[in-house]
């Protein structure tokens, strides 16, 4: 879906981006990673020439981003950043119309469209008329997303949409775009430097620094090579412990219920209980207790940590 | 104290001194003669004396000991007694003295003044204050178009120059006005160069500025030496009205000298859009044009009206100095008093200008505030230039 092949900015002195290779498949959500300064954003925004490299090229599709006008492309790219940028003057249905009404969609189909995005980052229809300077960080986060989806692109880029949001609220905007992104299926290109936020929401974690990739590899297997300097310094040397997040009790049982329980709920449960023993009722009514070594068992069964 | 209480006594303070010290106007038995002071005494009969005073001590009293009820019917009182007093004094008549009573006039002298701009701080006070002194003023003009207040010298001096006082008025409003309002394309313009062109900056900031630096009488003449020479050289020209003295000159100068504050609150307008609204803008894939066309300028809207605000309300006082080189306006009134030693026919001349000022300062204060809020945009004037 997205490659891009050797792909140098430089700003004065600072080398931003030294060479970069990096392959996105369709659907996948790739996150950035890496301390401020490392290049991530400038990554980024190469993708939607909202940065224009020094040399190399981007494809989408195959095809050399350099092919399309710059306003083309970004109309099939959605963009999402951490202040947000609503505008101001327009309502929150203004706001999300704007990419489809440049790509000229009929009236009725904008607002279908609207209402279906609305619908699924949970604003509710009333909110429609309301300007941005009446909504919370949290709900301006979702029109933001509402209107980075609303030409439905195959690609969305995301600049840490949710690190101005308050961490209560932004556990809940992560939880709601997880869903969303299983549903919708699209490619995103995330950046972040919450290592926890990277390993809920990331199908493959690209680890920066100096403009160079580190790492690029599935959350699970960075969990493979902790022997390694930079995933230790960057991801943290408890890094398995929180990657057990992505992880749901019945990945472990083996089984299918609604149970929200994470894999890191029932370790903290585990240190909690005197004998290290937690008890939970299976799908099918029965009670079972699990320890520690029903936990690594898991883990390593197919060598995931 | 309150900000309330201080104008409220100070006012009271400045009616007080207005009654008991000075002059209120000047009696003449023709334009040129030396008059009869006329106090205050003069105006008022003992009744109204006695009423006025009532009132005036018993709104202090309200103030001083039960500032908890409303003292407003009080103050609204007050705003027709400047009105009165008007009235008052055109009325007054000197014993003993033989005079033509179609030639007689009474000139307002600092006591009428002191006590008009006591009673509004008076006024001012609390809620409500600005259309009270709205209020006292439109009384005041009430009065002096009322026909009660016709041998006053302001009044004689409007009824012997009636026709030339519309012609200039409306001359003047065309000046200021259409002046400003060509200046705005431009000063936009500008303004989105000095951005977008930051090189160019420099040079168009150093542009508008050379004209407000320079004064305008002085800019005034320089320009009469090209207008001159190219109406000689082009006598069509000068058949068109553009020549070195008369409507052209102050016409350019009012228009250069508007340029700068469209032009630096466009700047700072533009610039201070927040810089993520913009890029959001550009990452949508919105076109430059659009992007300027839908964003950009709708948000800096509140910042370029505050620009075309202080080119206007400018441009009303300096379209004073248009009377010197024949443009006409107010100045061409107010010159001509000056040199006869008219007060009447100055005061005349200057009234219609500072009420227009503010008029205009007014109008554009409510346009400002309803795109403000229309746009959703929060707009801070403290942070421009110019």
């Amino acid at each position: 879906m997205i490659r891009i092949a050797q792909l140098v900015k430089n700003y004065g002195n600072i080398t931003a981006l030294d060479r970069v290779d990096l392959t996105i498949e369709e659907g996948e959500c790739v996150v950035l990673i890496g301390p401020s300064g490392c290049g991530k954003s400038t990554l980024l925004r190469s993708i939607n020439r909202m940065v224009q490299p020094d040399s190399g090229s981007v494809y989408v599709d195959e095809q050399d981003i350099l092919n399309y006008p710059p306003e083309t492309l970004r109309r099939k790219i959605g963009y999402c950043i951490q202040n947000v940028g609503l505008f101001p003057h327009y309502t929150v249905y203004e706001n999300i119309a704007v990419v489809p009404k440049m790509l000229k969609w009929s009236k009725a189909k904008i607002e279908e469209r609207v209402d279906f995005l609305m619908d699924l980052t949970g604003l509710p229809k009333e909110y429609k008329t309301k300007k941005p300077h009446e909504l919370s960080g949290g709900e301006a986060q979702r029109v933001g997303v509402c209107r980075a989806l609303a030409a439905d692109p195959d690609i969305l880029l995301m600049d840490e949409p949710f690190g101005a949001v308050d961490p209560m609220t932004r556990v809940k905007i992560q939880t709601a775009f997880r869903n969303i992104q299983k549903e919708l299926k699209k490619t995103v290109v995330f950046v972040t430097h919450d290592v926890e936020e990277a390993v809920l929401l990331a199908d493959k974690i690209a680890v920066m620094q100096n403009g160079k990739i580190l790492g690029y590899d599935t959350p699970s297997n960075f969990a493979l090579h902790m022997e390694e300097e930079f995933v230790r310094s960057f991801l943290g040397v408890d890094y398995p412990v929180k990657l057990l997040k992505r992880h749901n009790i019945d990945d472990l049982l083996n089984q299918e219920s609604d149970s929200k329980l994470t894999l890191n709920e029932l370790l903290a449960g585990m240190l909690e209980s005197p004998n290290g023993g937690v008890t939970i009722q299976n799908a099918n009514g029965s009670k079972q207790t699990l320890y520690f070594e029903d936990l690594t068992h898991y883990l390593h069964k197919d060598d995931q940590v | 104290m309150k900000p309330g209480r201080i104008s409220f006594v100070t006012g009271g303070f400045l009616v007080f001194l207005s009654w008991t010290l000075l002059a209120w106007g000047e009696f003449k038995i023709n334009r040129v003669s030396r008059g009869i002071t006329i106090r205050m005494m003069d105006v008022i009969p003992l009744y109204g004396w006695i009423l006025m005073i009532a009132i005036f001590i018993v709104s202090f009293w309200f103030e001083l000991y039960r500032p908890k009820i409303k003292q407003t019917v009080l103050l609204w009182i007050l705003t027709i007694a400047p009105a009165l007093c008007l009235i008052g004094i055109s009325g007054f008549v000197p014993s003993l003295t033989e005079f033509d009573p179609n030639v007689a006039r009474v000139s307002l002298g600092i006591g009428f003044y002191l006590f008009l701009g006591g009673i509004l701080l008076m006024v001012s006070k609390g809620k409500g204050g600005q259309t009270r002194i709205v209020s006292t003023l439109v009384w005041v003009f009430v009065a002096l178009g009322s026909g009660f207040a016709d041998s006053l010298g302001l009044i004689r001096e409007y009824n012997n120059l009636q026709d030339v006082f519309v012609r200039e008025l409306f001359r003047h409003v065309t000046l200021a006005l259409l002046s400003a309002c060509l200046a705005i394309l431009p000063g936009v313009m500008l303004g989105y160069a000095s951005l977008r062109y930051p090189k160019a900056k420099e040079w168009i900031f150093g542009f508008v500025h050379l004209f407000q630096v320079a004064p305008t009488l002085s800019l005034l003449a320089l320009m009469m030496i090209p207008l001159t020479a190219l109406s000689r050289a082009f006598p069509f020209l000068a058949d068109l009205g553009i020549k070195g003295i008369g409507f052209a000159p102050a016409f350019i100068v009012l228009f250069l000298y508007s340029l700068l504050p469209i032009t630096s609150n466009t700047y700072a307008g533009l610039s201070q859009t927040d810089p993520f609204v913009l890029e959001s803008a550009t990452a949508l894939g919105m076109t430059e044009k659009q992007k300027f066309r839908r964003i950009w300028f709708p948000l800096s809207l509140p910042a370029i009206f505050a620009g075309i605000r202080t080119a206007m309300t400018q441009n009303i006082g300096n379209t004073i100095l248009a009377g010197l080189v024949g443009g006409g306006g107010m100045g061409a009134l107010i010159f001509l008093g000056l040199s006869q030693s008219a007060l009447d026919l100055v005061l005349l001349g200057t009234i219609p200008v500072v009420t227009m000022a503010l008029l205009i300062d007014a109008i554009f204060a409510i346009l400002e505030k309803t795109t403000i809020k229309r746009l959703g945009v929060k707009y801070d004037p403290h942070r421009t230039i110019g």
